[in-house]
């Protein structure tokens, strides 16, 4: 009964949204904090956190005119941003609950279809509704919901649903099985939330932004009579190097650590406060269907099959943790959970082979009480001057999805803060790669390379793939394959060490996908250090170390979904690296790396 | 009538107790099965891991020197022709890996260039367009070895034809079989060599030489420098070399080799069947050396796996082994403390080494009381005995041991019946 009224309150919403446009009620205007000049300190505004929001804010505000500096403690896109199902969706999950977020995620995800274009990547949904009592009046709901949400469609150009029969399901995915009484389609779209993220920080830097990664800030000093911020102390982890920058402003767009570098300006932790919700992710070694799959938990929780990419991947979870951000990972048993709720519909996805998992943090916006699911994923700004602290703003919640449209919010406050005026352009201007479309066979032909090669290539940079292609032409060695699972050439790698802020082999990986394939890294992580390592003018026992470091991390999210056959597999490549590389010198729990300089 | 042993597994631990039994008057047959981890190996021969070895020494500061090797274990090296042993009390040999890893080994594919042998000698790396061999990265991780005097690149021909970049390792080692290949070969890296007439060179190529023994010995005879090749990458040539020494050796010996796989070992009367494929063979004492978790003698089978589908009660430790032995248990995970369906959990955390401690995926397997039994008339050899290291040496011994333990043992199966 509760769906049946949810509907009609759906319904008299869609109107009114439709004619008035989205409640603004949800997010606090500029407000309180003094106005301050420009150009005071050092620089306008410190954002800290490398983020897809955090990036978003710095860009934006580069592009306004403000002088920025981003400190990311661990690597672009490290928590939630790159560890999200890939999918700007309008969430159709939160159109009951929180029909405002699945309105502005649809509108926001049009805006990036507009600026990244060479990023994004349809996935039609199959939604199989299995027979029980109440299976005639489910798919009638679900039709209406539906209904409701094509209403949304257009704004990020996807297509009306459509209501199936069985054997139409079977006939799209003949891997569905059960007792399938009808089901729905619909229409949502993929994209890569650390290249989306690179892209950011690449139009940033370009726009005079400085962005710093691997460095974590230490300190925010207030002053003590007013409480005013004066400056930001920082420290590269990895060189251990410590700097001081002054600044007015700092925006903490941190995510789930969001409390932790409130505490840092001396506040209360508790006022950047967090309802930080685990969510993991199994990926499989290849696409195992051509359309996403909705499936149900035993609990009865939503979740999918998606393919993504080269590979499919199945989500997710959402669980509170409480643990080290730092060090997020899957445990078997979120695995044996997803993958008996996806068996139920999908059974040959117990066959199926796990390369690897992945674990990320939701910054939620705090609340007691309410099960993680039914929590909302809006995004709001906290201005902590309410807190004594006037300059300290606070992003918490938010969705990669509606990520521009928060970093937009976070700017206007920024923009009014410095009396400038200036609009935001970021859903007009493309993003780096992203003005021009470039066809892959004719690059493939021109540098004499594979057309997948070709193709990865251009999907992960864009008309940006020319800055590599130059490489190539003037070293035509580096269009050597240095990841076959992917592939990555050569040239990539050192693009991503030279242009991309990839200082290890874990960065390259984030950026190009290279090492996240069916042999976990096994054929290219010593290369690629190496590589790394000569770029970054290290000694080459550098890159070999970083190559052990990766492999180990990647065995380590790989251990949770280990099969029978995979065992035999994981022991095998246990026998290599200690044959290769050697396992037991290398200082393997440390996450923080000791470099020279 | 002489004793009939039948050995489960064509690896280093079954070669060895087969030849050990043969020279001990048994008549022995060999289920040769597929490759496991000594196809996979790499051309070294270790007694102990070589990092934790290195480890150790350069924590005492001692150069590492052959520790001695158990006569058996020695002859069976003589007698499989295609590796090289370091003199007991002489320096460990080093071998490269295609990532320039320079590594300690106790004995090695005689392929395999040792960089120990050739010191103070320039190094040459040529060039070649294959996915796993970068000469300008290599030259660079070999500079910076202690055990390397200097390295330099050189552009000579060593893929000869277009696809050669893209065949795999052992394929490319193949077509190094054809005597015509290896003198092209030899013309080019002749030049190479005579252009630096000045300086004594050495040759450093990947492991494409090919099956035969003397293939290295006989290019550098006919280049004037020594030339190798650097450890193979998972089942390459150096696991090529050892299954052709393998068949010479177990010819020569006079066993009978089966290929295919066995599907249980069971008592019967006095004897033990061994079924596999049509054949069921009647011996008196089985060598059990399929392998570990790598070579497929121990499968992972958590009791987990299909939970949901058909409901999970069966507890115990999630391995097993492959084939079907009567009275035989993997008991190896007790030392994790994996109970049941918590299994899981547990091996996330311990499924690799870390900092020191073996992984569990490296230490599974079953137990041998001191006879070398695991239940009477049952011996196990290799890597799918619990504990101890996977070295190859290791499997070599054990398996000398169990052959030998397994032809003079005074087997009746009549006696476990009457005992139980």
């Amino acid at each position: 009964m509760r769906t049946a009224l949810d509907a009609l309150r759906l319904s008299a919403y869609i109107k009114r949204v439709m004619a008035d446009g989205p409640p603004s009620s949800s997010h606090p205007g500029p407000q309180s904090s003094k106005p301050v000049p420009r150009g005071a300190a050092e620089v306008d505004v410190v954002v800290i956190g490398g983020g897809v929001n955090g990036i978003g804010v710095a860009r934006d505000a580069a592009m306004r005119g403000l002088k920025v500096a981003l400190f990311e403690r661990n690597d672009l896109a490290f928590g939630a941003s790159g560890n999200s199902s890939g999918m700007i969706h309008g969430g159709p999950r939160y159109l009951l609950d929180d029909p405002a977020v699945t309105e502005t995620s649809c509108r926001d995800s049009g805006h990036i279809q507009h600026i990244a274009p060479h990023l994004l990547f349809r996935i039609p949904f199959l939604m199989p509704v299995l027979r029980s009592a109440r299976a005639k009046i489910m798919l009638t709901l679900m039709d209406a919901f539906f209904q409701a949400y094509d209403e949304y469609q257009p704004l990020k150009h996807g297509k009306p649903h459509a209501r199936l029969t069985a054997d139409e399901l079977v006939g799209l995915e003949p891997g569905l099985h059960g007792d399938i009484v009808g089901g729905i389609s619909f229409d949502e779209w993929g994209i890569d939330g650390a290249r989306l993220s690179t892209a950011n920080m690449l139009d940033a830097r370009e726009r005079g932004a400085s962005i710093m990664v691997g460095t974590t800030v230490e300190a925010i000093e207030r002053r003590e009579d007013t409480g005013e911020v004066v400056a930001v102390r920082w420290r590269d982890l990895r060189n251990g190097r410590t700097g001081r920058i002054t600044t007015n402003t700092v925006v903490n767009a941190t995510g789930a650590w969001a409390p932790i570098t409130a505490s840092l300006a001396g506040m209360d932790a508790q006022r950047a406060r967090v309802r930080p919700g685990k969510g993991i992710h199994i990926a499989f070694d290849r696409r195992l269907t051509n359309y996403a799959i909705a499936a149900a938990t035993i609990d009865g929780r939503q979740i999918f099959l998606e393919p993504w990419q080269n590979m499919t991947v199945v989500g997710t979870t959402d669980d509170d943790f409480y643990g080290d951000l730092d060090d997020v990972t899957a445990t078997s048993e979120e695995v044996r959970y997803l993958v008996q709720g996806v068996a139920r519909i999908f059974p040959s996805i117990r066959g199926a082979r796990a390369i690897h998992t992945w674990a990320g943090v939701r910054p939620t916006i705090y609340k007691y009480g309410p099960l993680e699911d039914r929590l909302s994923r809006d995004h709001q700004v906290i201005d902590h001057a309410a807190h004594g602290a006037p300059g300290i703003y606070s992003m918490v919640g938010g969705k990669l999805a509606s990520y521009r449209l928060f970093a937009e919010e976070m700017t206007d406050i920024l923009s009014a803060r410095f009396r400038m005026g200036v609009a935001c352009s970021t859903h007009k201007s493309a993003l780096p790669g992203g003005d021009r479309i470039i066809d892959p066979f004719a690059l493939a032909s021109r540098l004499e390379i594979d057309a997948v090669a070709a193709r990865r290539l251009v999907y992960r940079h864009g008309s940006r793939v020319e800055q590599i292609e130059e490489r190539i032409r003037n070293r035509p060695r580096e269009a050597s394959v240095v990841c076959p699972c992917e592939p990555v050439l050569e040239a990539e790698v050192r693009h991503a060490v030279k242009h991309e802020l990839a200082r290890s082999v874990d960065d390259v990986s984030r950026r190009t996908r290279l090492g996240l394939g069916a042999c976990g890294g096994m054929r290219c992580a010593a290369r690629c250090g190496q590589i790394v390592a000569e770029e970054r003018g290290l000694p080459p026992r550098f890159g070999r170390e970083m190559a052990v470091r990766f492999l180990l991390r990647r065995a380590r999210t790989r251990s949770v979904a280990l099969g029978p056959e995979q065992a035999r597999q994981e022991a095998m490549s246990i026998a290599v690296a200690r044959s290769e590389l050697g396992v037991s010198d290398a200082n393997l729990d440390s996450q923080a790396e000791s470099e020279p300089r | 009538m002489s004793r009939h042993i039948v050995v489960v597994g064509g690896g280093f631990a079954g070669v060895a107790a087969a030849v050990a039994a043969r020279e001990a008057g048994a008549q022995v047959t060999l289920w040769r099965g597929r490759g496991g981890a000594s196809s996979f190996a790499p051309g070294a021969f270790d007694d102990l891991p070589w990092d934790e070895l290195e480890a150790a020494s350069s924590l005492v500061g001692a150069e590492l020197v052959a520790a001695p090797l158990p006569a058996g274990v020695r002859s069976l090296l003589e007698a499989l022709e295609y590796v090289q042993i370091v003199a007991d009390g002489a320096p460990l040999a080093r071998l490269s890996t295609t990532g320039g890893v320079v590594r300690t080994t106790r004995a090695h594919d005689r392929a395999l260039l040792d960089f120990t042998a050739i010191r103070g000698r320039t190094l040459l790396v040529p060039r070649a367009d294959r996915a796993n061999w970068d000469a300008d990265l290599l030259a660079r991780a070999l500079s910076e070895s202690a055990h390397v005097t200097a390295v330099e690149v050189v552009d000579c021909p060593v893929l000869r034809y277009d696809e050669e970049t893209r065949i795999s390792d052992a394929e490319l080692a193949e077509r190094h079989d054809d005597p015509a290949r290896i003198e092209w070969l030899c013309r080019g890296l002749c030049r190479e060599v005579e252009r630096r007439a000045a300086i004594s060179c050495a040759i450093l190529l990947g492991p494409w030489l090919g099956r035969r023994v003397s293939q290295a010995a006989e290019i550098s005879r006919l280049v004037g420098a020594p030339v190798g090749e650097t450890m193979s990458a998972l089942a390459g040539t150096a696991g090529l070399r050892f299954e052709s020494a393998r068949e010479r050796l177990l010819t020569r010996e006079g066993v009978r080799v089966l290929p295919g796989e066995v599907a249980s070992v069971r008592s019967s009367g006095r004897a033990l069947e061994i079924a596999g494929g049509a054949e069921v063979v009647t011996a008196s004492a089985v060598v059990l050396a399929m392998g570990g978790l790598v070579g497929g003698g121990i499968v992972y089978d958590p009791p987990e796996h299909g939970a949901g589908a058909e409901g999970s009660d069966r507890l115990g430790p999630p391995f097993r082994l492959a084939i079907d032995v009567s009275g035989a248990r993997v008991s190896a995970t007790r030392e994790h403390g994996l109970v049941g369906s918590i299994d899981g959990p547990v091996l996330d955390l311990s499924a690799w080494p870390v900092a020191g401690r073996a992984g569990l995926l490296e230490r599974v397997g079953v137990h041998v009381a001191a006879s070398g039994e695991i239940v009477p008339g049952i011996f196990a050899a290799g890597d799918i005995t619990f504990g101890g290291r996977r070295t190859a040496l290791r499997a070599l011994a054990s398996g000398f041991a169990a052959g030998q333990a397994a032809a003079h043992s005074v087997h009746c199966v009549d006696s476990v019946h009457s005992r139980s």
